[in-house]
């Protein structure tokens, strides 16, 4: 190491060491494992009566909850915790704990939190935001796909495929956690107790393989299950209304009992064995272009029924035909194709008398086409003259295609996770160009010092992207305890999964532990922690204003490093032996009030990070230089640097001192050399290195070099 | 296998046990305290009730109540996975079966012998088949259903204490027909054990311990067969009740192809929609029940006889009928 070790910077380096000692006990303190807490006491006051908490489950934890009824108790809920099922960790690297109960019918109950480590719900915006948001499941179906917008946003229309409910602004990465544990969670339990089958993710819905076809006639589709019939006669129908009040209400069944009911038939038409062979290549095709990538169903019938009624408007949704798949709907419309479709039905089916439909089913709808699904069509009967009571009986018909005219999507657990990337296109690209600059420009040092006034203003603009952009739009303020959920992940006991909740965050992180391995702990500390550049407004502030600087004696620069790691100590202790006060103690960081949270907080915290900012302006960069605990855990692992990218030169330190001076961090030695773990890549020495009006050894050299040339032409006259 | 069926029996009302509010609103006001706990078991819901305990008591019977309902869960359910009787089914052999999974086949040779094969726990197979086609909304042919009904006959399967096993590949057997009875009965004599005086006993099939609060006897609720969570009325329950029903798993609307099946020609016998049994145990009961259904009224009621019990029941057409014992009081 570089590093000049005077008696006090080893202490330093011990001290790191220590931390770094520490952060090792967290993690194996924090390895306990996570259960469920809750027993039957508890449960009978989370359900008190009319509820009445049954007995837990044999094989899983958890526990059904039965209403009293008049004459017994009735299954109202499965009651558990999320804990037990999707324990996915929070930003605080535990994972919360909810308490969910779902309806036979897989309607959400109920949702509370039962404890929760999120940060921002932690202090800055408090628990209630997060209790009102949980509130919001209650009515809910898991059936349904549950977004979170946007406060505000939400569409009042809902449906029974989508559900819209209102997030938390300043929390979007917590409340989507928090969705996804709710819904994962209670799928799990839906799967193993309410004989959901596997659900319905976009992301994992198979897709046709286009080079499987081969012809086959419509008997031959048939036979294989390509396509399915229903036909029903009048008396079939009857035996379905009898006992009912529809029984007996349809003359012409009577007289005519054996007589065709509906005759129907169904396939998948964009699956391309299937399509082709039914509606000839080109017609397919055509077909094919205009679906846009949708799958369809055709569906013609012929008899007494029909689904077309006069009333019927194109292009909408058919009340007397339904689709679902894995008990849910599927959401379909008629298609309005209006090409005459010359299909190849037995000679016994009238197609001109036929009504023949394209359904597309919504993309959205998350149908796969390689799983079961149920057609089903309704017959309605009605008594009464003026306010007639309708009574309708459903027909089903079972529809699956086999497995091998698929590509079949990955088995993974399937976190929704792609769908957040998706949603943050925009931060993550912005901060990708930006984090591509930074590097560009650093790895070009000595082109981008060439201009001191070029580089000034490159620099504060860049710190104004990492203050408003990076901090307070992107929100990808680091913070030390991001950093206990990474040590957690890394140990094995967390996961790094959360990490892939909130990618800006992330790829700040990769940012900066690759910085540190090229340039130190100052390419994050200087560039891209938007508190830092905050500290550094406030210090170019107090310049313009010409605040008097107040200076620690020269002989406190070596101690002065050490408290920050004192700091960070007591955070880990704290973390160890009294991990819920860990958040607490953390608030050290002014970043949530700072920067999280943009000052919107109690009194006290912005009053401590407006004079952590104040003090800063009198003493540049205080919070960073002596105090803050991530900059400390990061100085104790810059030991893997491994490029001494500041140039030297020979006079460095013996004897000149202008960088030792004029360093507004103290990391350079008296000697010359760099104390990297301080330094905060500001550059300032850099350009003073590369420029010939201040760097002392080349203005000397000049001026000897001019010394040198008047000799000559003083010897030449 | 038994997930849509586990799913349909949750569903539905849980033991309408206590029968009338009544006693329970009374119980409760005056001051003789009942404790319930209901749970899911046995694919059904099932309730313990037990009186005249306090709180703390109450808790720990309840808790031995239902450690044995999960013992038993373990032997002779169905769906539970790791099960004894999976493990018998899958392999079609099992060594050193449970003494409770041969009591229960003790009761099952005693009523099958009776019945003259009306009742035969060997139709495993023949239900899975059938379950197979209609979750695919079809239904097998004569023909091919063949195959199945080939598989059984209790005459085919053998039993003592060193193992149960079958004398053909594929053969595999159902309890269901006696597992909540006996777990009545077996649930009575641990809180008996206990030093419970009182107990309503409801695993899918009913039995008192002692007479109800206030000295009065406990009271039965028995299910109507076509409309959901409705009563036909009550029943004083002073020994063991078990009800079988066409209605608790079927396979087609009008509840001809149901999940009790007739050994002898592999379908749903056509008679009764609903038939209650009243006998000393509750495993006999349950059996007596099914195998009621299977063999109609006049067959049935010989067979009653053999075992001292009574029974009432609605036939499929609506009929009312009944053994001379049956209390009939507040019923229809």
């Amino acid at each position: 190491m570089p590093e000049t070790r005077t008696g006090l910077s080893g202490l330093s380096v011990a001290l790191a060491r220590l931390s770094a000692l520490l952060a090792m006990l967290v993690c194996f303190f924090a390895a306990q494992a996570v259960a469920s807490t809750l027993d039957r006491g508890a449960m009978e006051k989370l359900f008190p009566e009319p509820f009445r908490v049954g007995e837990r489950d044999a094989a899983l934890p958890i526990w059904p909850i039965f209403r009293q009824s008049y004459n017994g108790d009735v299954l109202a809920a499965y009651a558990f915790e999320s804990i037990d099922f999707e324990p996915i960790p929070g930003f605080s690297g535990t994972p919360l704990d909810l308490l969910i109960a779902i309806k036979p019918s897989g309607e959400l109950l109920d949702v509370r939190v039962l404890s929760q480590h999120e940060p921002v719900f932690v202090d800055g915006l408090g628990p209630d935001p997060l209790m009102n948001f949980v509130k919001q499941y209650a009515g809910k179906s898991i059936k349904q796909s549950i977004k979170i917008v946007a406060p505000g946003t939400r569409d009042p229309r809902s449906d029974s495929v989508a559900a819209e409910i209102d997030g938390v602004a300043k929390a979007t990465a917590s409340v989507r956690i928090i969705n996804e544990t709710v819904i994962e969670s209670a799928l799990q339990v839906a799967r193993a107790r309410l004989g959901f089958s596997r659900g319905r993710d976009p992301n994992r819905v198979a897709h046709a393989k286009e080079d499987v076809f081969e012809p086959l006639t419509f008997e031959q589709m048939l036979d294989r299950g390509y396509i399915r019939h229903l036909r029903l006669t009048n008396a079939e129908v009857e035996v379905a209304f009898k006992g009912s009040d529809g029984e007996g209400l349809d003359p012409q069944a009577r007289a005519d009992p054996k007589g065709l009911f509906a005759d129907v038939y169904i396939a998948e038409v964009d699956v391309p064995i299937v399509g082709r062979n039914l509606l000839g290549d080109k017609n397919w095709r055509k077909l094919m272009d205009q679906l846009d990538g949708a799958p369809a169903m055709l569906v013609v019938s012929t008899g007494r029924w029909t689904f077309m009624p006069e009333s019927f408007v194109p292009g909408a949704t058919p009340d007397f035909i339904a689709l679902s798949q894995a008990d849910a709907p599927v959401a379909w419309r008629d298609f309005v194709w209006r090409d005459r479709l010359d299909l190849p039905v037995p000679k016994d089916f009238d197609l001109a008398q036929a009504d023949e439909a394209i359904m597309r089913i919504a993309p959205q709808a998350a149908f796969d086409p390689a799983s079961p699904s149920i057609f089903s069509i309704r017959v309605l009967r009605e008594k009464g003259q003026i306010y007639p009571e309708r009574i309708t009986r459903d027909f089903t018909l079972a529809y699956s295609l086999p497995k091998n005219l698929f590509i079949l999507p990955p088995d993974d657990s399937g976190l929704g996770i792609g769908s957040i990337w998706k949603s943050r296109v925009r931060d993550i690209s912005i901060l990708a160009a930006g984090l591509i600059v930074l590097a560009v420009a650093l790895a070009r040092q000595q082109a981008l010092v060439r201009s001191p006034r070029g580089f000034q203003i490159f620099r504060l603009a860049y710190l104004a992207f990492t203050l408003v952009f990076i901090g307070w739009i992107a929100q990808a303020q680091l913070s030390i305890v991001w950093l206990f959920g990474l040590i957690k992940a890394i140990k094995g006991e967390g996961s790094f999964v959360f990490f892939l909740w909130d990618p800006p965050t992330l790829m700040v992180t990769l940012f900066a532990l690759a910085a540190l391995f090229i340039w130190g702990r100052g390419t994050f500390c200087g560039w891209l922690c938007p508190f830092g550049a905050l500290q550094e407004f406030a210090g170019e502030i107090a310049r313009l204003l010409r605040l008097r600087q107040i200076g620690l004696p020269q002989r406190y620069e070596h101690l002065s490093r050490i408290p920050k790691f004192l700091v960070l100590a007591v955070i880990l202790i704290t973390a160890v032996f009294f991990s819920n006060q860990a958040e607490k103690v953390a608030e050290v960081e002014p970043f949530k009030t700072s920067i999280t949270l943009i000052f919107m907080r109690s009194a006290p915290f912005v009053l401590y990070a407006v004079a952590l900012l104040i003090v800063g302006m009198f003493h540049y960069k205080f919070f960073c230089r002596y105090l803050c605990p991530l900059g400390a855990s990061l100085a104790a692992l810059s030991f893997v640097r491994w490029w001494k990218w500041i140039p030297r030169r020979r006079e460095c330190g013996a004897p000149c001192q202008m960088c030792r001076v004029k360093c507004r961090y103290g990391a350079i030695e008296r000697s010359g050399e760099i104390v990297y773990s301080e330094c905060f890549q500001c550059m300032d020495c850099v350009v003073i290195h590369d420029s010939p009006q201040k760097c002392v050894p080349l203005v000397l050299e000049q001026k000897r070099a001019r010394r040198r040339e008047r000799q000559k032409l003083e010897a030449a006259q | 296998m038994t997930s849509n069926r586990r799913q349909m029996l949750r569903l539905a009302l849980v033991g309408a046990g206590l029968g009338a509010s009544g006693v329970w609103a009374a119980s409760q006001r005056r001051g003789e305290k009942l404790f319930r706990r209901p749970g899911l078991a046995f694919d059904t819901g099932v309730a313990l009730t037990v009186a005249g305990l306090d709180k703390s008591e109450a808790e720990a019977a309840l808790d031995a109540g239902f450690a044995e309902i999960r013992r038993l869960e373990r032997i002779v359910g169905l769906s539970t996975s790791g099960s004894d009787i999976r493990r018998l089914n899958a392999e079609g052999f099992l060594a050193k079966p449970d003494p409770a999974m041969l009591e229960m086949l003790a009761v099952a040779e005693d009523v099958h012998r009776a019945s003259g094969g009306a009742f035969d726990v060997t139709v495993q197979p023949l239900w899975i088949f059938y379950d197979s086609f209609a979750k695919r909304g079809a239904w097998p042919t004569n023909e091919e259903a063949a195959p199945a009904r080939a598989l059984i006959g209790q005459n085919f399967m053998r039993f003592d204490e060193n193992a149960v096993s079958f004398d053909q590949p594929g053969m595999g057997i159902t309890l269901n027909s006696l597992t909540h009875g006996y777990a009545a009965d077996r649930v009575a004599k641990v809180l008996a054990d206990l030093g419970v005086r009182r107990a309503f006993v409801d695993t899918g099939e009913m039995e008192a311990v002692g007479r109800g609060p206030h000295d009065r006897d406990w009271t039965a609720a028995v299910k109507h067969p076509r409309q959901p969570d409705a009563m036909l009325g009550t029943a004083p329950l002073t020994r063991a009740m078990a009800t079988a029903g066409d209605y608790a798993y079927t396979w087609s609307a009008d509840y001809s192809r149901n999940h009790i099946l007739d050994p002898r020609t592999g379908f749903s016998p056509a008679s009764f929609a609903t038939v209650v049994v009243i006998a000393q145990r509750a495993v006999v009961a349950d059996a007596l029940s099914t195998a009621v259904s299977v063999l109609g009224p006049d067959e049935g009621a010989k067979l009653l006889k053999n075992f001292d019990a009574e029974a009432y029941g609605i036939t499929k057409t609506g009929n009312v009928w009944s053994t001379p014992g049956f209390p009939r009081d507040h019923l229809a």
